[in-house]
């Protein structure tokens, strides 16, 4: 039986229960009002936006439920990104944090991590101002506390 | 607008899980508000050492950072002042003693300043849970193991190296931490020796892991240190390995008899040597672990009934690569009498034997499997009957053919190997009944591969949806290995090319 997803914008979208259950949230809010038709409002989630998670999650209803595996290293937690999942992420970064931020709502792990895997990698290897640069933040510290973080942190930067 | 900055807290600490130190560290330093949020973290775990300089870490902004350190080690001797500081949040602290920095140098007849500079830190962090200690070389003093003893509230892992070093009058007191631990780990050479017996019961010990590197005391009488393994009637893990001494094979075999460990479920007994009919007398008292290891040149039948009756109903991993005693006749026994099997290790199952014994394997649940097929060159249908027994274990998710060699193999069952052939991954020879094994994500396999075709591989690829890793050799030709590679790189397989025990030879 289809579910009815209305987004903050109140565009109506019709998915497989599967599909909507693959958000922990909707999951649980289906749980607790059994079998209903009554539609059910994202007010956190732009159509825009929830049309990028019902694809997400069209591709990835059949997946298995995971445990990922704990690891000290965190270049092995950031790697392992599925070809379809680095395609889907190649969005502009305001639809990228959009997609986090729906993802982190509606609680779909595996969507949370590779979005967030995704920031990760755009992290890695930049300098702090290389790092301002791609996500346009503004360095609003003195020069004074600049150098003295740079000294303070020095410890956890030997490459 | 959605902006880095404006991420709540919990995301951003998600994405700093997946950044390595010195990514994190960079993005701290971007602008206010990332430093803010992520400076926890990136303090998490702190390793103080000297710089290229000899200079340490400031103290006073290690002060100030202290409260969000949970895991900390110290290397090089850092001076003195540096062992006062409160670490409200302590978890974890691994102090690596060493002997190198001029303040602390030590003359071999010294009692070390070091340790009573760790004794002050441990006594102004009692939320320690894991303490490593590495002394290399230098001694403990009582005084440490007093301190630890005495002021830990909560202490849950020891890992201690290495044994050697420690001082007949620091015995007492380390005995005494000991009892505080639910895990230890230790190894060194000295640790044999009959004279350093405990007299306390290590009542809340669970995990013991013992590395005896006993080879430079020869004069320990075998079994001296076995009355420490007696004194922890909870254990349910122990693993021991001693690759280098005689094993005190009857008191240990004594010890399982009058039921010494009646929660021992995971036992390793790795390098140990002895005959088959010593060891026998450990097999014969088994209890019924789940997992079990075992390595040694000495295993033999008699051995193996006993493992018959004590562990095929309950096992579920059994690690046997190391015992080439563990015949291709034994290795199919287990495969079709362990119910319960998930993780199966052994050498080699010679495919003639399979038409003698063809009964099917029951160990159903098999998830990880390593064992060698070795194949009589002259009968084209052995890889056939391989292929057609292993497509039952539709629970696979590894299965490693490649040949091991550890350091129990002996020259003449290396050279019988060489006369025999392997597995040849290809669908005229039978590759097709592996259609069943779905849930394959990691196969490797030795340089019989080399003459696999595209087909072959093709098929591997469209059969195998769960695939991620392959280890094979390649094709020497160039033009091949190159199609080949590309191939994998486009289903996204981590192919790591490996020639195999063969090109050893």
């Amino acid at each position: 039986m289809p579910v009815i997803l209305v987004s903050s914008d109140n565009q109506d979208f019709k998915v497989d229960k599967e599909v909507a259950e693959r958000s922990i949230l909707i999951k649980n809010m289906l749980e607790d009002v059994g079998e209903s038709d009554s539609p059910i409002p994202l007010p956190n989630v732009t159509a825009a936006v929830l049309t990028k998670v019902i694809e997400y999650c069209e591709h990835h209803r059949n997946d298995p439920v995971q445990v990922p595996e704990e690891t000290d290293d965190p270049r092995k937690r950031s790697n392992d990104i599925e070809e379809w999942d680095m395609k889907f992420m190649q969005v502009d970064q305001e639809m990228l944090f959009e997609i986090i931020l729906a993802a982190n709502y509606l609680d779909i792990k595996p969507l949370l991590d590779v979005g967030c895997k995704t920031v990760a990698n755009i992290i890695k290897g930049k300098t702090p101002e290389e790092i301002r640069k791609a996500f346009n933040i503004v360095n609003d510290f003195t020069p004074e506390e600049e150098a003295q973080i740079k000294k303070e942190n020095e410890w956890a930067e030997d490459r | 607008m959605a902006h880095i900055t404006l991420l709540p807290v919990e995301i951003l600490v998600l994405i700093a899980y997946f950044l390595e130190k010195s990514d994190l560290s960079a993005t701290t330093r971007t602008c206010r508000q990332l430093q803010r949020v992520l400076t926890p973290y990136l303090w998490k775990t702190f390793v103080l050492r000297s710089s290229v300089s000899g200079k340490f870490y400031d103290i006073d902004a290690l002060a100030t950072y202290a409260p969000w350190v949970r895991s900390l080690e110290y290397t090089g001797a850092p001076p003195s002042e540096y062992y006062n500081i409160v670490y409200p949040n302590l978890d974890a602290l691994r102090v690596n003693f060493c002997t190198m920095s001029k303040d602390h140098f030590i003359d071999k007849f010294g009692m070390p300043q070091q340790n009573n500079d760790y004794s002050t830190l441990i006594r102004l962090n009692p939320t320690i849970k894991h303490l490593y200690v590495n002394p290399e070389n230098l001694a403990t003093t009582s005084a440490f193991w007093t301190t630890v003893f005495t002021t830990l509230k909560n202490p849950r892992c020891l890992d201690f190296h290495d044994f050697q070093v420690l001082q007949a009058d620091a015995l007492d007191s380390f005995w005494k931490a000991c009892t505080r631990f639910e895990e230890i780990s230790v190894s060194g050479h000295g640790f044999a020796n009959s004279n350093i017996l405990p007299t306390v019961s290590f009542s809340r010990l669970q995990h013991l892991t013992v590395d005896l590197r006993a080879h430079y005391s020869s004069r320990t009488p075998a079994g001296g240190n076995m009355e420490w393994f007696r004194m922890c009637p909870n254990l349910t893990k122990m693993h021991i390995n001693n690759r280098y001494s005689e094993f005190p094979i009857e008191p240990f075999a004594k010890a399982l008899e009058q039921q010494t460990w009646t929660q021992l479920t995971d036992l390793a007994l790795t390098g140990s040597g002895g005959s088959d009919a010593r060891f026998s007398l450990i097999a014969r008292h088994l209890p019924p672990l789940e997992h079990f290891q075992h390595e040694s040149t000495g295993f033999g039948p008699q051995s193996f009934v006993f493992l018959q009756q004590q562990l095929f109903e309950n096992i579920r991993t059994l690690n046997m690569q190391g015992c080439y005693g563990l015949v291709s006749r034994m290795i199919l026994d287990i495969l079709t009498g362990c119910p319960l099997l998930e993780v199966f290790k052994a050498f080699s199952i010679s495919v003639s034997d399979l038409r003698s014994h063809p009964e099917p394997w029951t160990c159903l649940g098999l998830k990880h499997l390593e064992v060698f097929f070795s194949i009589d060159p002259t009968r084209p249908d052995d890889g056939e009957l391989a292929f057609e027994h292993l497509s039952r274990l539709e629970r696979l998710e590894t299965l490693d053919v490649n040949a091991r060699h550890t350091w129990t193999l002996a020259w003449d069952i290396f050279s019988r190997m060489k006369r025999q052939g392997s597995l040849q991954w290809r669908l005229d020879s039978g590759l097709q009944h592996l259609s069943t094994l779905k849930r394959l994500k990691t196969l490797v396999i030795d340089s019989s591969f080399h003459d696999a075709r595209m087909e072959d591989v093709q098929w591997m690829l469209d059969q195998w949806p769960a695939l991620e890793k392959l280890r094979c050799g390649l094709s020497q030709d160039p033009v091949t290995r190159k199609r080949f590679m590309n191939l994998f790189e486009q289903h996204n397989i981590d192919l790591e090319p490996e020639d195999g025990w063969r090109s050893m030879l």
